[in-house]
């Protein structure tokens, strides 16, 4: 059971000398309208250490397969994300850790598992402050509010 | 150079809190694990108070503990001399009982890089226990056992639970550093 709900959740980490040394396919992010703003303040807290931010866009079928699209570099405060409304997307956020030369590195993930409406947008909040991380959804709704959306992972798409 | 702290740090991590869980029998249960934390070596016991009921503290261990602790990390440490590769499955367990809320932390090694003195629980060693109690005026009193080392990043995320001033999840890559 241990097994099968770290499978689910899909949070590996990892922590490894020259994990940094990827060539990951970049997202196309290039759909006709911008639905999804996500705004990442990430801070490793310590100047012999940095963080990095990086999210891994997999499409999800109607069988809950899923397709890896692409990888999008979090390095701004805010990147602005085309997501095709009406269908899923599996959304896994990577925090990157590396200590002072390099000498340690460590990922962990937070995967999201979304839906865009039609019509609608979405903001996510990233942060990563003092080795705590944390994803926070909201669609905008009417009167231009913000209403949190609860977080689901693959496992809610059977 | 790696000082003092952090190489305990590092062993107690990389083997999961054996020098807390001792060469004896491995507690079995969180209740056995209570009774042995507070005289291990590297164990420790810790009591604060917040200011939040204790229905939302308990539901708030219940949204966060799976979906931030259930999970397996890997870690892979390698110097001039030595190379380590451990797969850790963490599982949480929150028993949301009447008198007391309790959030359970077991970590179970695989791959046999780790070998343990006994045999480990279900779900794996535990490795931290943190109780809450209802106080009076909408408070909550928590009491955590675990490692004196190697966690602090674990309490603090239960802490800020706790006290709901951060949802954030732990970096549990980050345990034993």
């Amino acid at each position: 059971m241990v097994r099968g709900v770290a499978q689910r959740l899909v949070a590996v980490a990892l922590v490894a000398l020259g994990a940094g040394c990827s060539s990951l396919k970049p997202y196309p992010n290039d759909g006709p309208i911008k639905n999804v703003t996500i705004r990442t303040a990430a801070s490793a807290g310590s100047v012999f250490s940095s963080v990095k931010v990086e999210l891994d866009v997999h499409g999800v079928d109607a069988s809950c397969a899923t397709r890896y699209l692409g990888t999008l570099q979090l390095g701004q405060p805010t990147v602005a994300v085309s997501l095709p409304p009406g269908r899923g997307s599996l959304l896994t956020f990577q925090f990157l850790s590396s200590n002072f030369l390099g000498s340690s590195r460590g990922s962990i993930g937070r995967q999201v598992l979304i839906t865009p409406r039609p019509d609608q947008r979405y903001e996510i909040d990233v942060t990563y402050r003092d080795d705590l991380y944390d994803v926070v959804v909201r669609e905008r709704v009417r009167n231009d509010a913000l209403r949190e959306v609860a977080l689901r992972d693959l496992s809610a798409c059977r | 150079m790696m000082n003092r702290k952090r190489l305990v740090a590092l062993l107690v991590a990389s083997t999961g809190a054996l020098v807390l869980q001792g060469c004896g029998s491995m507690p079995q249960t969180a209740e056995e694990f209570r009774k042995a934390a507070p005289g291990a070596m590297l164990g420790k016991t810790d009591t604060y108070e917040v200011n939040r009921a204790y229905r939302e503290v308990s539901a708030t261990f219940q949204r966060k503990a799976p979906e931030c602790l259930n999970m397996a990390v890997r870690t892979v440490s390698q110097t001039s001399t030595s190379y380590q590769n451990i797969l850790t499955e963490y599982k949480a367990t929150v028993v949301p009982a009447g008198e007391r809320a309790e959030l359970h932390l077991q970590q179970l090694h695989k791959g046999g890089g780790v070998i343990y003195a006994s045999k480990p629980p279900e779900g794996g060693m535990y490795v931290i226990v943190a109780d809450a109690y209802p106080l009076p005026g909408n408070r909550t009193r928590m009491q955590l056992y675990g490692p004196s080392i190697g966690y602090d990043v674990v309490y603090r995320a239960i802490r800020g639970w706790a006290a709901g001033d951060n949802l954030g999840c732990p970096d549990l890559t980050k345990i034993g550093k």
